[in-house]
């Protein structure tokens, strides 16, 4: 009986990422100068092994117009955020946002 | 890079109330009259008139029948039409002056309707019409139909048919520049 060698395995878990990213706003209806709050919610693809912080720019008519940091704890599956947005003159916008990891 | 759902919302304009009163002057007397009111170049409806408009920069004109002639705002502005930043609500008074000496201008169709026609004395702008201007002496009177398309030219009330002309404002002159009208079924 001879043994080989012995190779060890460092095996990690893939990355976690966000898998989901959905914004609701209470009305979409609104006049110049009204503030409301818009919620998010992140999902993430597997529990996070530590806490991560994640950084979310909000995108309106494609510009870039907001920044927000956020920490998702350690363990978390997903995490919810909101910001406040109002206008400044009267028409037609579409806001989106887009999240990542730091 | 987790792209979220787009949302889009319709952001419409505030609004505020936009109050016009008039008076006269008359020996030194100031009693209210009814004069008509534009914004925006659009017919509001007569005074006292309260009319809720959106937020931003409108035009404002009044309008009074001889021998009313304008001659400022309660605010001390002087111009009409005049330019009016809407940000709150707003109450203006325009003060005209009842006229014994002056030219006094309308417009009017083959029908005794009024048409809308631009005043000019001496190549400047004075009001649309029914206008009065308080004025004597020699004078070059003009009328620019602002509705080319429905109205065609026709002479003055008192039988010149060149546009502009000379007037000789002696006392209280009162004048209609005449159209006919060309757009149709009425």
């Amino acid at each position: 009986m001879v043994k080989s060698n012995v190779i060890t395995f460092t095996v990690t878990a893939p990355p976690v990422t966000i898998t989901n990213n959905t914004i609701t706003a209470p009305k979409t209806t609104l006049t110049v100068g009204e503030t409301i709050t818009i919620t998010g919610t992140l999902t993430f693809s597997a529990a996070l092994p530590s806490s991560r912080g994640i950084d979310i720019k909000v995108y309106v008519n494609d510009t870039f117009v907001k920044g927000i940091q956020i920490t998702a704890p350690s363990g978390s599956t997903g995490i919810n955020y909101n910001f406040n947005i109002s206008f400044d003159a009267a028409g037609t916008y579409s806001l989106y946002t887009d999240a990542n990891f730091m | 890079m987790t792209i979220s759902n787009t949302i889009v919302f319709t952001v419409s304009p505030r609004y505020f109330s936009l109050t016009v009163d008039s008076k006269a002057i008359e020996d030194g007397r100031v009693y209210p009259i009814t004069v008509s009111v534009f914004i925006d170049d659009v017919y509001a409806g007569n005074t006292p008139l309260t009319k809720k408009i959106a937020e931003g920069m409108h035009k404002l004109y009044v309008s009074a029948e001889p021998p009313y002639s304008f001659k400022y705002w309660g605010d001390g502005v002087t111009d009409n039409p005049r330019t009016i930043n809407i940000t709150s609500d707003i109450t203006l008074t325009a003060y005209f002056k009842y006229i014994t000496e002056g030219l006094a201008v309308d417009a009017r169709d083959n029908l005794g309707l009024r048409v809308p026609a631009e005043i000019y004395v001496d190549g400047k702008y004075v009001g649309d019409a029914p206008v009065t201007v308080e004025i004597k002496g020699l004078h070059t009177l003009e009328a620019r139909c602002k509705m080319p398309w429905l109205y065609q030219w026709y002479r003055w009330s008192d039988g010149v048919t060149a546009n502009p002309r000379s007037i000789d404002v002696v006392g209280y002159v009162y004048i209609v520049a005449e159209y006919i009208y060309i757009g149709g079924v009425y």
